[in-house]
């Protein structure tokens, strides 16, 4: 994950002195991966409006990064602030939120879709700072120095959230008739 | 050390991020815990099943993204931008050298008092107050012209002064000149003040330019500006809701 790091942050860098080019190819290095964060982070019908608005903060404060982390991680950094803001303004009015097709609850007898519905959802379930920390490690594969940097906290605190994730995890799918069928898929692939 | 303990050591193994004591501490805590090692292998299994998870539908945003950029400087403006803020530093810095040769020249006019063969040519007033008051104007000049180039505002309100001094002199040095009362070397010493003026002039028209008031723009700074007023607030979609009064809950899984 760190090979085309360099790369990345010297877009941001140029991108930072006014190259539009370089802001272009920033974005699109690193919108797939943004999108994925914020998607786990709050929901996936929001990714796309909460990636742009990362975007637009970012590029606000591009001439001001200095480099001290990497590129990614500070981006990162910044989508997880908008996650937050966002469910802050989210939960501090009453809302009807309808449920998206993906968040119906997984019928156990079709299980040609359900694997990946159910596992967002056990994950969507995770309290806030151990879903931040498994998210930032499992999905999007940063490290645990990295995650930490992102979440603002030490990298021990992000080894034990990433546990307590991991047993969540293990119990939820351990609740459900899945166990019988994981057999099956892990010799498909 | 509880399993609870262990587990935190086996999770990160897991990313690889244990520590190889650890590594070892817990190979041997597997062999004789039998809840560990089946939480392990649930562990590593539904681990891999969150790698292997598909991203969804991935739309571009680079056009999105950048459409809400206002547009960056052209290329040939921000090089004559960077041309002027060079060419108004060597010149603060040449005035700055002016500056400190006209105060060594008014220093030294004090000091060589009315003793010295410069005295201009007549009464008893050229003798001794008036050289001190020559002295004096130099020092001042000379500071002024220090001023102006450790500040980085324009020059505008020492253009007046120095004009009047300036042009009187030359009047008066060509007037001196023509009649003999003055000679070539004491003249030469007035090219500093000459040049200094010139380039304060300079500095009065270069910078002043409309949005750098005092100079301060920070050189190599990003030219795009992004103010909020400009661009609407990016506008967040509020999910329709397909049965009106439908209450589900769903917030409460974010943080």
């Amino acid at each position: 994950m760190s090979d085309d790091d360099g790369q990345v942050t010297a877009w941001a860098l140029a991108a930072g002195r006014g190259d539009r080019e370089a802001a272009a190819a920033f974005v699109r290095a690193t919108q797939s991966y943004v999108r994925r964060f914020l998607a786990a982070l709050v929901s996936p019908d929001e990714a796309d409006d909460l990636a742009q608005e990362t975007y637009l903060r970012a590029m606000r404060s591009l001439p001001s990064f200095a480099a001290r982390s990497s590129a990614r991680t500070w981006l990162l950094g910044i989508a997880r602030r908008v996650a937050v803001d966002h469910v802050r303004v989210a939960t501090s009015r009453p809302r009807t939120v309808p449920l998206s097709d993906s968040s119906e609850p997984a019928d156990p007898r079709y299980s040609g879709f359900d694997q990946r519905v159910t596992l967002e959802q056990i994950i969507a379930a995770l309290p806030g700072d151990r879903r931040e920390a498994f998210v930032a490690t499992q999905l999007l594969g940063l490290s645990y120095a990295e995650a930490a940097e992102i979440c603002g906290c030490p990298v021990g605190t992000i080894r034990s959230r990433v546990a307590r994730a991991r047993e969540d995890l293990v119990a939820a799918v351990a609740v459900q008739p899945v166990r019988r069928r994981r057999a099956r898929e892990d010799t498909a692939g | 050390m509880g399993c609870v303990q262990w587990r935190e050591v086996l999770s990160a193994q897991l990313d690889g991020e244990e520590s190889p004591a650890e590594r070892l501490a817990a190979e041997r805590h597997l062999v004789g815990c039998a809840g560990c090692r089946a939480w392990y292998d649930q562990a590593a299994a539904v681990t891999r099943r969150v790698r292997l998870t598909p991203t969804g539908s991935e739309v571009d945003l680079t056009e999105a993204v950048l459409a809400a950029l206002p547009p960056a400087a052209p290329r040939r403006r921000l090089l004559r931008l960077r041309l002027r803020l060079r060419l108004t530093v060597s010149l603060r810095a040449a005035l700055a050298l002016i500056g400190v040769l006209q105060l060594v020249l008014g220093l030294a006019q004090v000091g060589r008092g009315a003793a010295g063969p410069h005295i201009h040519a007549g009464g008893p007033l050229a003798s001794g107050h008036l050289w001190h008051e020559a002295a004096a104007w130099n020092i001042a000049v000379g500071a002024g012209f220090l001023f102006v180039a450790a500040r980085r505002t324009p020059p505008t309100g020492l253009v007046p002064t120095l004009s009047a001094f300036v042009g009187t002199l030359v009047l008066l040095s060509v007037n001196d000149l023509t009649t003999g009362r003055v000679d070539t070397t004491r003249l030469v010493s007035h090219a500093f003040l000459l040049t200094g003026y010139l380039i304060v002039v300079a500095l009065s028209r270069t910078q002043a330019r409309p949005g750098d008031p005092a100079g301060r723009a920070r050189p190599g700074g990003s030219r795009w500006r992004l103010t909020e007023d400009d661009v609407p607030a990016p506008a967040l979609r509020l999910l329709p809701s397909p049965h009106p009064g439908s209450a589900h809950h769903r917030y409460d899984t974010a943080a």
